[in-house]
């Protein structure tokens, strides 16, 4: 069962309260920090007086526990089931370069396989995640992250012409849709470049925090009217869940979405408001509006037959 | 009874997420729900365990809360905490962390009445008013345990010896982990063993990133068992296009997720209509296990064979059923990532060059409605539509019309 206590943030928050009293370090305030870092906002009206009465008989009144081991429990049947599932991922590869993780839980049935789902709108260019060139760029860049350290690339530009530099990875950004990994760098100039398009990774041992400024992405506001026929209002705030936003209803099927975009997706942002059809408008930016006219002015000139 | 931020039934929870999440522009007294005190009582929940994602709009009709993350800036779902708040009873958690002190180890087995007499000298002694457990709470503790994987038993002779189960150290799999929980189904159980590494690396970012299945976990889980098992379900629809909430029997054989809203869709052998449908699983609850399906492999056969007619999710039984699609853009030469867009998006269809500025995309499927979002996103460059189903044809076409007198374009041609 997902939905189980033996998961919950207060059994994690009081496991960490008992390791603190065992050490001998344990007291009301840190007892308050330990559950602010861990738990809910209002759990400190519980866990802190359930402990000190006595409610749970697992602290003493001096902060110390009955308790002889730091709390842990063994893996439930289903995160190993869960876990079983990932290592079976094609990706895992990713992770596991040359290991092989088949004989993790030989005795345990995964929880699903491929065969149980399918994503049937991502791109069918994914990336090449089998490819050993591939799972050893990604490999450097994730090593490069966690260290802090800068790599030099060599790539293929949108106009595929080979490019080197040296870059400061922060992350590694992946799309579901694309099914697609981007490296994304600290500096000013730095725009994220896509794995498959890299030739090869070298990391160098610099620390970078030299330069640890992101390059600052430009967020706009879109204000959308959404004329509610045929379920439009659901489909569109489900499509758009991903993006910070706020729907306000003026009328019985009359509702404003505004939602913040990062600038440089707004060709994307465009085809997707187009995809809606007659029952979103755009309001604001201007510059929008302007491209979703040019669009259609084009279409008129297409004449469909 | 008494408020407490932590809750029995998930269910209870689920629907309110989901209207602050994806909706969040009703006011109080707006919601359709038992009473006023249920909205405060989850309202007040939410804002527990999801603080820093709580916002409101003040308007002449009250307050409108409403939940909203930027996805693509968290490299943690916020949502998981909330299948982190499972209430439970004082003894409850006084056990479990008795129980697992007294096996603290692999190697050390106890019988029952061991531990029951160390849960009383060696922890409760140690308090003025302390618990009193029986025989059948330990021993029902134990077999929830057992039933969880995480104690095991030995008979010797007459008398079983319980145990903690094997211990596995998941820190090898740490970046895998942090990867999966986001983009793997149940990401949530992840987000779980992830708890246990004590982790706050984040090395991973996440673009077009939908979290709304967060709070379906429990739904596909159970269906998940179901397939398994190869066996029939019985689940409450709450699709809007019933009047009301109706239990279906099924067969759920695949999974269909869109990565471009985040859908998640089960499609599954309905067999009081004979009929491969697909149910959206926010609008199912409480799916219980049947017994099991003789001819599952069988019908998953079918689902499969069918696959290249389904654009989306709708399926026909009938495979002669389909519907033909065309449509012919125009691409110029300095537009060729258009081309590649067409291709790259076709799924089941094909893409033809006709000529230098042309290609032409074409499929057979058992439902064109499907397709009418996707090809209004080549608007600009649409020049000839050709499906059978002309009513689809002609709804594209008013679409763009439609949209001529939205923004203002003069004429009436397409």
């Amino acid at each position: 069962m997902i939905f189980s206590e033996l998961y919950s943030a207060y059994y994690n928050t009081v496991a960490k309260i008992i390791s603190k009293a065992l050490d001998g370090n344990l007291n009301r305030d840190t007892i308050c920090q330990i559950v602010d870092d861990n738990a809910f906002f209002e759990s400190n009206f519980t866990i802190l007086p359930s402990l000190q009465d006595g409610s749970w008989c697992l602290l003493n009144s001096d902060f110390s526990t009955p308790l002889k081991h730091s709390p842990d429990m063994p893996l439930t049947t289903l995160q190993k089931q869960w876990l079983k599932a990932v290592l079976q991922d094609p990706r895992i590869k990713l992770f596991s370069g040359n290991n092989i993780f088949d004989d993790t839980f030989p005795d345990v049935e995964p929880l699903f396989t491929e065969s149980d789902f399918k994503i049937y709108d991502k791109s069918a260019d994914g990336d090449n995640f089998s490819d050993p060139k591939y799972i050893e760029n990604f490999q450097k860049i994730l090593q490069a992250i966690k260290n802090q350290s800068f790599v030099t690339v060599t790539y293929f530009n949108r106009k595929n012409r080979k490019n080197k530099g040296n870059f400061s990875p922060y992350k590694l950004e992946y799309s579901a849709k694309d099914d697609k990994f981007r490296m994304l760098c600290f500096g000013r100039h730095s725009n994220p470049i896509n794995l498959q398009r890299i030739v090869s990774v070298s990391v160098l041992g610099k620390d970078c925090t030299l330069n640890n400024s992101s390059k600052k992405d430009i967020i706009r506001e879109l204000c959308v009217q959404i004329k509610d026929e045929n379920k439009a209002l659901e489909r569109v705030l489900i499509h758009f869940a991903h993006f910070e936003k706020k729907t306000i209803k003026c009328d019985e099927n009359l509702y404003m979405l505004y939602l913040k975009y990062y600038e440089n997706d707004e060709a994307e942002i465009v085809m997707r408001i187009l995809s809606f059809g007659p029952y979103l408008k755009v309001l604001q930016p201007q510059r929008v509006v302007n491209l979703i006219k040019d669009k259609l002015i084009s279409q008129k000139n297409c004449n469909i037959k | 009874m008494a408020y407490w931020e932590l809750v029995k039934n998930f269910e209870k929870i689920r629907s309110y997420m989901r209207e602050f999440y994806v909706y969040g522009f009703k006011s109080r007294s707006e919601f359709d729900k038992k009473s006023m005190r249920s909205y405060d009582n989850e309202k007040r929940r939410l804002e527990s365990w999801l603080g820093n994602y709580m916002n409101f709009t003040q308007t002449p009709e009250g307050k409108k809360i409403f939940l909203s993350v930027d996805n693509r800036s968290v490299s943690k779902n916020p949502l998981y905490k909330a299948w982190k708040s499972k209430s439970f009873t004082d003894g409850d958690i006084t056990l479990h962390f008795i129980i697992f002190d007294i096996l603290f180890d692999q190697n050390v087995k106890k019988t029952l009445k061991e531990i029951m007499q160390i849960i009383d000298l060696e922890y409760l002694s140690h308090f003025e008013n302390p618990f009193v457990f029986d025989e059948s709470t330990i021993r029902k503790k134990l077999k929830e345990y057992i039933d969880l994987g995480i104690i095991c038993t030995q008979k010797q002779g007459k008398q079983v010896f319980y145990y903690r189960a094997e211990d596995i150290d998941i820190s090898p799999f740490k970046d895998a982990i942090s990867f999966f929980s986001e983009i793997a189904p149940l990401g949530v159980v992840g987000s779980f063993l992830l708890d246990k590494i004590t982790t706050n690396d984040e090395y991973f970012a996440f673009k077009h990133h939908y979290i709304t299945d967060t709070m379906d976990s429990e739904i596909l889980e159970n269906l998940l068992v179901a397939m398994r098992k190869k066996c029939f379900v019985f689940v409450q629809n709450h699709s809007p296009k019933m009047k009301t909430a109706k239990t279906v029997k099924l067969v759920p054989l695949k999974i269909f997720i869109s990565a471009q809203n985040g859908k998640q869709n089960l499609i599954a052998y309905n067999p009081s209509g004979n009929s491969l449908n697909s149910y959206r699983l926010d609008y199912l609850s409480n799916v219980v296990l049947g017994e099991v399906c003789e001819n599952f492999d069988d019908l998953k056969h079918e689902v499969e064979i069918r696959e290249k007619y389904v654009w989306g999710v709708n399926f026909k039984w009938n495979i002669r059923k389909v519907e033909h699609v065309e449509f012919v853009i125009q691409v110029k030469q300095y537009e060729q990532y258009v081309a590649k867009r067409l291709i790259r998006e076709a799924r089941i269809g094909t893409v033809e060059k006709i000529d230098e500025e042309h290609y032409r995309f074409s499929c057979d499927v058992f439902d064109s409605r499907e397709l009418i979002p996707w090809v209004r996103t080549f608007i600009s460059r649409i020049t000839k539509l050709n499906f059978s189903n002309r009513t689809v044809e002609n709804k594209i076409k008013e679409d763009i019309k439609s949209l001529y007198e939205i923004y203002g374009i003069s004429g009436g041609d397409q």
